[in-house]
C-alpha cells in the first residue's frame, strides 16, 4: 500500500504532531472558572490602584445540575472575587490566589468601569480587552456612576445569574432607546476616528422601592427616586457616559441619550408622549417603529454648521382622551407634534454634548470625511468649535397606523 | 418376445453401421476398446467417494431382458428420489412403461435410454466418469450402463432450500419484498424475471478447490463495458483458494485495495437492487450458497443510497440522501468533535451550553476523552452482544445495557449525561446508514479520531479527516474512482450523489461506467392535459 519511505514519513508526521501542537493547552471544562463579568475600579492614591472584581459562575450551582437537582435551594451560582493591582491584568493575577480554577475569559460578557476608573481613562481596559486572546471584542463596556464592584454584588431577579440578568437588560434596551449599550469594537472604532468621541451605557444600582412607596410619591419617576432607608437595590440600565478622548467627561440622562440615538439613527423602538392636538392637557403616546438620520456638514469659509435630517415613523400606541384623531388634518397635527418632541430631544442632547465638549455623534468626523485638510487645521480646537456650533434640526415624523382602534369607542 | 427380437434384428444393422462409423474415428475406437466393466466402475466410484460415505447411493439393476446392467449413482438428499424412481429406474427396468425396454442391448442402450426410455428434461452424455462424479456431487444423477463407457447424467437437483423471503438487512417500506436466497438458480431466476431481455447474460465460474462453488457474473451484454467484464472475469478466474463459503470471500479476493477500511464492492440481498445495478451497466456477481450478491464497480455514495430512494417521491429520496450524508459526518466525528471542543475550544460553545456541560461534568472522575472511549466501547460491546444473541435474549441485553449506561452510570457519576447523549446520537446515526459494511468502517475510524481530538483538538480531528479523505481519493473500484461522481464525472452524476432525480430526468446511465448504451430513455415531456375543447366535449357527453 505504502512504500517504505512513505511509511517513515507518515510516522514522522504523526510523531511530530504529538510533540509540536501537543496537548499542553488542553483543559477540562470543570477545571475552569467561567468569568462572566469584570468590574474595574480605581482607588486614588494607592500603589496598586486598580481594584478588579470578577464575577464567576459556579456550574454546580446552575439549576439542573446533579448537585442542585436534589436540594432545590435557591442559592445563587454567582461568586465574586476581588484583588488590587497596578494594572488590570496584575490585579487578575492576584485574584488567582483565591481561585481553585483557571481563569477563563472567553465567556466574559461585559466590563464594568467605575466612575473613578473611567475618569482616569478607559484605555487601560480597552488595551486589556483587545490584547487578550480570550476576551472577545463583543464584550460590552458599561460605566457605573460609583463603584463598579457594587453592581456585581447585586442579586439577579429573573435570570439564573447576574450576568444573564444584565445581558437581558442590554437586549431589552432597544425597546425604550433610552440607553445604548455598545461593545468594545464600536468604542474602539469611535476612539480611532478623528473628530469623534466615545460613549458607553451607564448601569447603576438604585434602591429598590416597594409598590406602596411609589404611591407616596406624587408621580412615578420609576426607581430614580431616592429612598435612603431601603437598602435593597436593583439594577438600572439607562443614560450614557460621554467621553472626551478616553476620559469620562460627564453623563447624559435618559432623554438626552435618546436624543443621541436619534442623532446616530439608532432609535429602534421607543414610546413618546405628545400632547393631544384637541385637548392639550391630555397625552397621546406614539410607538416609534422606524427612524433614519442624515447629517450634512455645511462649510462656508470658516463658518461651519450642520443640517440634521431625521425621518421617523410610528404608530399611535395609546390615547387616554376621547378626542377623535382619525381625520386627516388631525394626523398632520399629530405628525408635527411628534416632530416637535423629537426635535426638542435632539436639541437637548446637542446642548448637553456641547456643554461637555464631547462630540459623541462624530460631527468632526463628517467634516473630516468631507474636507480632510480643513479638519486637520481645526482639529486642535475642535472641542471648542464643537461647543459653539449651530445645528439646523429638521424632523419629518409620520404616524402610520393607529393600532387596532381607529378612534375612541364612546360617541360624543 | 418375438416382436422384441424382430425389432432388435432390425436395429442390429444400424448399430453395426454405428460401430463401423465409430471405428473410423480413432479416438472413439480407443475408448471402445477399453470399456471397463460396470462393477469395475462402481468400485472406482466407491473408492473415489469413500466406501463408508453414507449419503452416496449406488443402485444396481438390470433391464427386463437382463441383457444390460445399470448402476444409478446419486447423493441422498441432493437428488429427487421420486424422479429417479419414476423416470430413470422404472422405465429402464420394466416393459410396462416403455415399449423399448425389452430391446435394450449394451450397444443400443445409450441412445435408447436417452431418446426413448428414460425421461428427464436435462440429460447430458458424459464420457468421463470423474466429470460425472462432480456433477453427481452437485445433485445430479448418473446412470452407468454396462458395456458402455459414456454415462448419462440426469438433472435431478433437489434439496432443501430456504424460501424466498423479505431481506431483513435491507427492508423497504415500498418496493419488491423479494430477497435472494442461498440457491443460485433461484437467484438467477429472480434477475431473469426482472430483465426479460436476451441481452441479460449469465456466465459461470467454479471457484474453490474443495467447495467448487459456482460463481455467476450477470450483466447486460448491450450495456456493460467490455473491459470491465474482462477485468471481472480475470479477477474471478485468478482466485485460487480452498473454499468460497460466502460472497465476502470473493469480495476480498477481487477488491482493488484489500487493506482499506472501506468496502469497495457493494453487496445486496435485494433482487431489485441487483437488477438496477445490471441496468446501470454494472456487473452482478452471484455466488452459490449465499443470498448476498456483489455489485461492481461501486462508488462511495452508493453506500448512502437505499433502493427505496427510487420508489418513493423524489423529494423524500433527496431529503433522505442529504440526511444520510449529514448522519455520516455525525457518525464519524461527533464524539471526536465533542471531546475536542470541551477540552480545547471551550470558547466555541455558547455560554449556556458550556455551563450545562460543565455542570454535568462536575465530579466526573475521567477526562472527556476517557469518558468518550469508555462509552463508545460499551456501546460496541452492547451492540455486538445484542446482534449475536437470539432476538428474545437480545431484548434483555438492550434493557440491561440501556439501564446500566443510560441511568446507573450517570447516577454513579462515572459518565456525564452530555456524553451519553453524544454517544447515543452517534450510535443512531451509524445505524441510519443503509450499508452495514460502510458504517463499520466509520465506527472503527471514530476511535482514532477521538484520540486525535483529545491530543490536538479540532486541529487533530481535521488532520484525521484529511487522512481519511486522501485515502478515499486513492481508492478505486474496478478502475472507477471511489469518490467518483464527486471527484470527476458529469454534473448530472454529481448531482445524483446528493439528489434523487425524477425518473423523467434520469436520461443517461452513470457516465463513469463507460457503458455501451448511454441513453436510458429518450427525453420525454410531461404528459399534457387533454386539450380544453376535448374536455368540454366529454363533459357535455356525460351530461347528456
Amino acid at each position: 500500500m505504502f512504500k517504505c519511505w512513505q511509511l517513515v514519513l507518515i510516522c514522522f508526521f504523526i510523531a511530530s504532531l504529538s510533540v509540536i501542537p501537543g496537548c499542553w493547552d488542553h483543559s477540562e471544562i470543570e477545571e475552569m472558572a467561567l468569568i462572566r463579568a469584570i468590574a474595574v475600579d480605581y482607588v486614588e492614591g494607592e500603589r496598586s490602584p486598580y481594584l478588579v472584581t470578577i464575577h464567576v459562575v459556579r456550574p454546580g450551582g446552575i439549576a439542573g445540575s446533579s448537585e442542585s437537582a436534589g436540594g432545590g435551594d435557591s442559592e445563587s451560582p454567582d461568586r465574586i472575587f476581588s484583588a488590587t493591582g497596578a494594572t488590570i491584568d496584575l490585579a487578575l493575577q492576584n485574584i488567582t490566589f483565591f481561585l481553585s480554577r483557571r481563569i477563563f475569559l472567553a465567556h466574559n460578557e461585559f466590563v464594568l468601569m467605575g466612575e473613578e476608573a473611567a475618569r482616569q481613562g478607559i484605555y487601560p481596559a480597552m488595551d486589556f480587552v483587545l490584547r487578550d486572546n480570550e476576551l472577545r471584542l463583543t464584550n460590552f463596556l458599561l460605566i457605573v456612576p460609583g463603584a463598579a464592584h457594587e453592581i456585581l454584588a447585586q442579586r439577579e431577579q429573573l435570570e439564573t445569574g447576574l450576568s444573564e440578568e444584565i445581558l437581558g437588560m442590554i437586549a431589552q434596551a432597544d425597546e425604550s432607546s433610552e440607553s445604548d449599550p455598545i461593545e468594545f469594537f464600536k468604542i474602539m472604532r469611535s476612539l480611532s476616528k478623528p473628530g469623534q468621541d466615545a460613549f458607553a451605557a451607564v448601569i447603576n444600582a438604585v434602591p429598590r422601592q416597594k409598590p406602596a412607596e411609589f404611591a407616596t410619591q406624587n408621580n412615578g419617576a420609576a426607581a430614580e427616586g431616592n429612598n435612603a432607608t431601603n437598602t435593597a437595590k436593583i439594577l438600572y440600565l439607562s443614560g450614557t457616559a460621554a467621553f472626551r478622548g478616553d476620559k469620562l467627561a460627564g453623563y447624559l440622562d435618559k432623554t438626552e441619550t435618546r436624543g443621541l440615538l436619534w442623532l446616530n439613527g439608532d432609535v429602534r423602538h421607543t414610546t413618546l408622549a405628545i400632547s393631544d392636538p384637541l385637548k392639550p392637557s391630555e397625552f397621546v403616546s406614539v410607538y416609534i417603529t422606524h427612524s433614519q438620520t442624515r447629517i450634512t456638514p455645511v462649510i462656508k469659509n470658516d463658518n461651519i454648521s450642520f443640517l440634521i435630517d431625521v425621518k421617523t415613523e410610528g404608530n399611535i400606541y395609546h390615547q387616554p382622551s376621547l378626542s377623535d384623531l382619525s381625520a386627516t388634518e388631525m394626523s398632520e397635527k399629530l405628525n408635527s407634534a411628534l416632530s416637535a418632541v423629537v426635535k426638542k430631544e435632539i436639541e437637548g442632547s446637542l446642548q448637553k454634548m456641547q456643554e461637555l465638549e464631547s462630540d459623541l455623534v462624530g460631527f468632526g468626523n463628517s467634516i473630516y470625511r468631507k474636507d480632510p485638510k480643513k479638519f486637520k487645521k481645526i482639529k486642535k480646537q475642535w472641542p471648542e468649535i464643537f461647543s459653539d456650533l449651530t445645528f439646523q434640526v429638521h424632523v419629518e415624523a409620520n404616524i402610520r397606523r393607529t393600532g387596532q382602534l381607529a378612534k375612541p369607542i364612546p360617541e360624543h | 418376445m418375438k416382436n422384441a427380437f424382430s425389432i432388435l434384428k432390425k436395429l442390429l444393422p444400424k448399430t453395426k453401421t454405428k460401430k463401423q462409423e465409430q471405428e473410423k474415428h480413432p479416438q472413439t475406437k480407443e475408448k471402445q476398446s477399453n470399456i471397463s466393466s460396470l462393477s469395475q466402475r462402481v468400485d472406482y466410484i466407491k473408492e473415489k467417494l469413500g466406501y463408508d460415505t453414507n449419503d452416496v447411493v449406488i443402485r444396481q439393476f438390470s433391464s427386463s431382458n437382463n441383457k444390460v446392467h445399470f448402476a444409478v449413482l446419486y447423493i441422498d438428499g441432493m437428488a429427487d428420489k421420486q424422479t429417479i424412481n419414476d423416470n430413470i429406474i422404472r422405465p429402464a427396468q420394466s416393459d410396462i412403461i416403455s415399449n423399448f425396454a425389452h430391446k435394450l442391448t449394451p450397444q443400443n442402450a445409450l441412445s435408447l435410454l436417452q431418446e426413448h426410455i428414460t425421461s428427464g428434461s436435462e440429460i447430458a452424455v458424459v464420457p468421463d466418469i470423474d466429470q460425472a462424479i462432480s456433477l453427481v456431487l452437485g445433485g445430479d444423477t448418473a446412470l452407468l450402463i454396462g458395456g458402455e463407457n459414456k454415462i448419462l447424467v440426469y438433472g435431478t437437483r433437489s434439496f432443501a432450500q430456504r424460501a424466498v423471503q423479505e431481506p431483513e438487512t435491507e427492508a423497504a417500506v415500498r418496493g419488491p419484498r423479494e430477497g435472494f436466497t442461498e440457491t443460485l438458480r433461484t437467484n438467477t431466476s429472480m434477475l431473469r424475471r426482472r430483465i426479460s431481455h436476451p441481452d441479460l447474460r449469465l456466465e459461470s465460474f467454479f471457484v474453490g478447490r474443495y467447495t467448487q462453488t459456482e460463481v455467476v457474473i450477470a450483466y447486460i451484454h448491450s450495456i456493460a463495458n467490455e473491459h470491465l467484464l474482462q477485468e471481472v472475469r480475470r479477477r474471478i478466474a485468478s482466485i485460487d483458494t480452498d473454499s468460497i463459503l460466502d460472497s465476502s470471500y470473493i469480495e476480498e479476493f477481487i477488491e482493488d485495495n484489500p487493506y482499506s477500511f472501506f468496502p469497495q464492492i457493494e453487496h445486496t440481498e435485494r433482487a431489485d437492487k441487483a437488477a438496477a445495478a445490471a441496468l446501470d451497466g454494472r456487473v452482478v456477481i452471484i455466488v452459490n450458497n449465499t443470498p448476498f450478491v456483489l455489485i461492481v464497480p461501486t462508488n462511495f455514495f452508493q453506500f448512502l443510497q437505499a433502493a427505496e430512494d427510487y420508489y418513493e417521491r423524489p423529494y423524500i429520496g433527496t431529503f433522505l440522501r442529504l440526511l444520510r450524508l449529514f448522519l455520516l459526518n455525525i457518525a464519524l466525528m461527533l464524539p471526536a468533535v465533542y471531546v475536542a471542543v470541551t477540552t480545547f475550544h471551550q470558547e466555541m460553545l455558547p455560554t449556556a451550553l458550556l455551563l450545562s456541560v460543565a455542570a454535568a461534568r462536575e465530579g466526573i472522575p475521567l477526562p472527556a476523552v476517557g469518558e468518550a472511549l469508555i462509552m463508545e466501547t460499551t456501546f460496541e460491546i452492547l451492540r455486538e452482544a445484542g446482534t449475536k444473541l437470539p432476538k428474545t435474549v437480545g431484548q434483555a441485553i438492550s434493557i440491561v445495557g440501556g439501564l446500566v449506561i443510560g441511568d446507573a452510570a450517570i447516577r454513579a457519576g462515572i459518565v456525564s449525561p452530555a456524553m451519553v447523549i453524544v454517544v447515543a446520537t452517534t450510535a443512531i446515526s451509524t445505524f441510519a446508514i443503509p450499508a452495514f459494511n460502510a458504517s463499520i468502517a466509520l465506527r472503527l475510524l471514530r476511535f482514532p479520531l477521538i484520540i486525535l481530538g483529545a491530543i490536538m483538538g479540532l486541529y487533530g480531528v481535521l488532520w484525521g479527516l484529511v487522512f481519511i479523505l486522501i485515502h478515499l481519493c486513492s481508492l478505486q473500484s474496478f478502475g472507477v474512482p471511489y469518490l467518483s461522481p464527486l471527484v470527476h464525472g458529469s454534473a448530472g452524476d454529481m448531482a445524483e450523489s446528493f439528489v434523487r432525480p425524477h425518473w423523467r430526468f434520469m436520461l443517461r446511465r452513470p457516465s463513469l461506467l463507460a457503458v455501451k448504451n448511454k441513453q436510458r430513455q429518450p427525453g420525454i415531456s410531461p404528459p399534457e392535459a387533454a386539450p380544453a375543447a376535448e374536455r368540454e366535449l366529454t363533459h357535455e357527453n356525460t351530461e347528456e
